[in-house]
């Protein structure tokens, strides 16, 4: 018996998932199986959603013996398919061979040394290339998010220890450590890799230039693999432009740490203040910001998901205080529109006076005093 | 071990796809290279022993090279299938009940019908469903990577998170409903002008 679809409505996640109790789920697998296009479209669909959850990890590269593993397990089931060199055809010994023969074979063995050779390079420089691509992906392409919060929240400071909002801040200070934690890690895993890299590249180079030195004048027997040392020079140019990447990403991963290592420093004044900034403008979309202002004036305001300007405008950050004047500008925010961003600053003045930011969209290099639209605004309580 | 030839580097996956059904290893490994490290992670994550995570992602490529008929390669979509597979296999390492194992044949079996809504996995929908994710609230987070990563039914998340079943599943569905709205916004901006 065929179940009605409407059934099963809802459940094709959960049964991609492999959340669904066994016979539950072999119904519905029974009901797709039987051919009911509808339920399968919906079957695809929950697949492919359950399946972007594997994809939204980090990549990591796998130790590079296992591609070789997985070489060796292909070889062993396409048994008979390796290709094998003829030998040379030697002449039967003649008066004039017997001067001849004595070069032939120093000259094949002076070429089989050099093939060798050239050999022994391509598996250094495959193996450097594998450790540039780990060393690379260790470093994040994006600014490191939060780990997640430690199941036991470490104990806030204040009196209010009960309160909803004491507990949100403790998140929020075990966040940033884990972030600061993050990007150290990458950083000097970028910096370790990039100089291991440089110092390899280096030795190959000179490896290759004397290998190149010693390529014998005239046409290699056909028996020998024809060496092309050209081939070999562009590989380690690419290289050498992977570890210059790495060592780019070493410097903005710094950069980023650095940006971290003040936003703990803030959440850990017990002075600080913090304040949410909220969209007050539907152009604002799903934006949201966070200010920690530290007793001596420091500032981290943290931004997601503003959307991306022309390159005629720019964020702005405005800061509100109970002085004279009452708007100052707290500075454009750049690359604000790069998922989530820590942006670093001080606030002039009398850091308790402050009341409030807001950010708005202003033309590109800012403004002296506000024109653009109010996007983001938070005052303190 | 011999360098690749250049031009497999910037095939796209159908292309190699296609030169797998003549049985050229090297599109199988330059598969491997391009997709392997986003498979790693994932089995790693599932299993945590490193030499078995290792044996069960040359097993997800091995199987893609016996299977090669078996899926269509639009770009994006394979890698979808290949994260499904990926999962699969290490699941049913680490529960060993055979659940998994049926669960991978069964989708095999409805390949071309279930791919064909499976969405792109490119840089846009994954950032979108890693933002969702880190945004969940810590319940539902925690109950769907129990639910994703240990493979556990409704009870077996019941019991280990001590909560009613309705409260588990409660929560399962508010984090697929999010996720489902990310991947939503990823269609929707692709399709606006």
């Amino acid at each position: 018996m065929i179940e009605p679809c409407h059934q099963f409505e809802g459940e094709w996640e959960l049964l991609a998932l492999g959340a669904l109790e066994a016979g539950r789920g072999a119904e519905m697998r029974a009901h797709a199986a039987g051919g009911c296009a509808r339920c399968q479209d919906r079957l695809g669909a929950a697949l492919g959603l359950v399946g972007s959850i594997g994809a939204a990890l980090e990549p990591m590269n796998p130790p590079a013996h296992v591609e070789a593993r997985l070489q060796q397990r292909l070889r062993a089931l396409e048994a008979g398919t390796t290709v094998s060199r003829g030998a040379p055809a030697w002449r039967s010994a003649g008066p004039s061979d017997r001067l001849i023969r004595p070069a032939a074979v120093a000259a094949l063995v002076a070429c089989a040394v050099l093939a060798w050779r050239v050999v022994d390079q391509r598996r250094e420089i495959a193996a450097l290339r594998a450790r540039v691509e780990q060393a690379a992906a260790v470093v994040p392409r994006e600014a490191p998010r939060p780990a997640s919060p430690p199941q036991a929240l470490p104990a806030p400071s204040t009196p209010a220890a009960s309160t909803e909002a004491a507990r949100a801040w403790a998140i929020e200070r075990s966040r940033l450590a884990a972030a600061l934690a993050q990007a150290e890690a990458a950083r000097a895993s970028a910096v370790t890799e990039a100089a291991r890299g440089r110092e390899e590249l280096a030795r190959l180079e000179q490896r290759l230039a004397s290998v190149a030195r010693e390529v014998p004048n005239g046409t290699p027997p056909a028996t020998v693999p024809p060496v092309r040392v050209d081939d070999r020079t562009e590989e380690v140019g690419r290289l050498a432009n992977d570890v210059r990447r790495l060592e780019a990403q070493a410097t903005r991963e710094a950069a980023r740490a650095r940006s971290y290592a003040n936003a703990l420093q803030v959440a850990l004044d017990p002075g600080s203040r913090r304040v949410a900034l909220t969209a007050v403008d539907r152009s604002a979309g799903r934006a949201t910001a966070s200010a920690l202002l530290a007793s001596d004036g420091r500032l981290v305001l943290t931004t997601a998901d503003l959307p991306p300007l022309g390159s005629d405008k720019c964020y702005q950050l405005w800061i509100i205080r109970r002085d004279n004047p009452a708007v100052v500008s707290g500075g454009v925010l750049a690359d604000a529109s790069a998922g989530a961003v820590v942006h670093v600053a001080r606030v002039e003045g009398r850091a308790d006076a402050v009341t409030g930011f807001a950010i708005t969209d202003e033309p590109a290099g800012g403004s002296a005093s506000s024109r653009g639209r109010k996007l983001l605004f938070g005052a303190f309580r | 071990m011999e360098s690749l030839d250049g031009v497999l580097e910037h095939a796209p996956d159908s292309e190699l796809m296609a030169r797998l059904t003549v049985r050229d290893q090297r599109a199988l490994v330059e598969l491997y290279r391009r997709h392997g490290r986003r498979l790693y992670p994932l089995i790693r994550r599932i299993v945590t022993n490193e030499g078995l995570a290792e044996e069960i992602l040359q097993d997800v490529f091995v199987r893609l090279w016996t299977r090669a008929s078996l899926y269509r390669a639009d770009e994006g979509h394979l890698l979808a299938w290949l994260i499904t597979m990926a999962r699969n296999l290490a699941l049913d390492a680490l529960r060993k009940d055979g659940r998994w194992r049926g669960q991978l044949e069964f989708e095999e079996a409805l390949h071309d019908a279930a791919q064909a809504n499976h969405p792109a996995l490119d840089v846009d929908t994954t950032l979108s469903v890693r933002h969702a994710l880190d945004t969940l609230p810590d319940d539902q987070r925690r109950t769907v990577e129990l639910a994703y990563f240990a493979g556990m039914t409704h009870a077996e998340l019941a019991a280990h998170l001590n909560q009613p079943l309705g409260t588990v599943k409660s929560r399962l569905r508010l984090a697929l409903d999010k996720l489902r709205g990310a991947l939503g916004n990823v269609r929707q901006v692709r399709v606006a002008p």
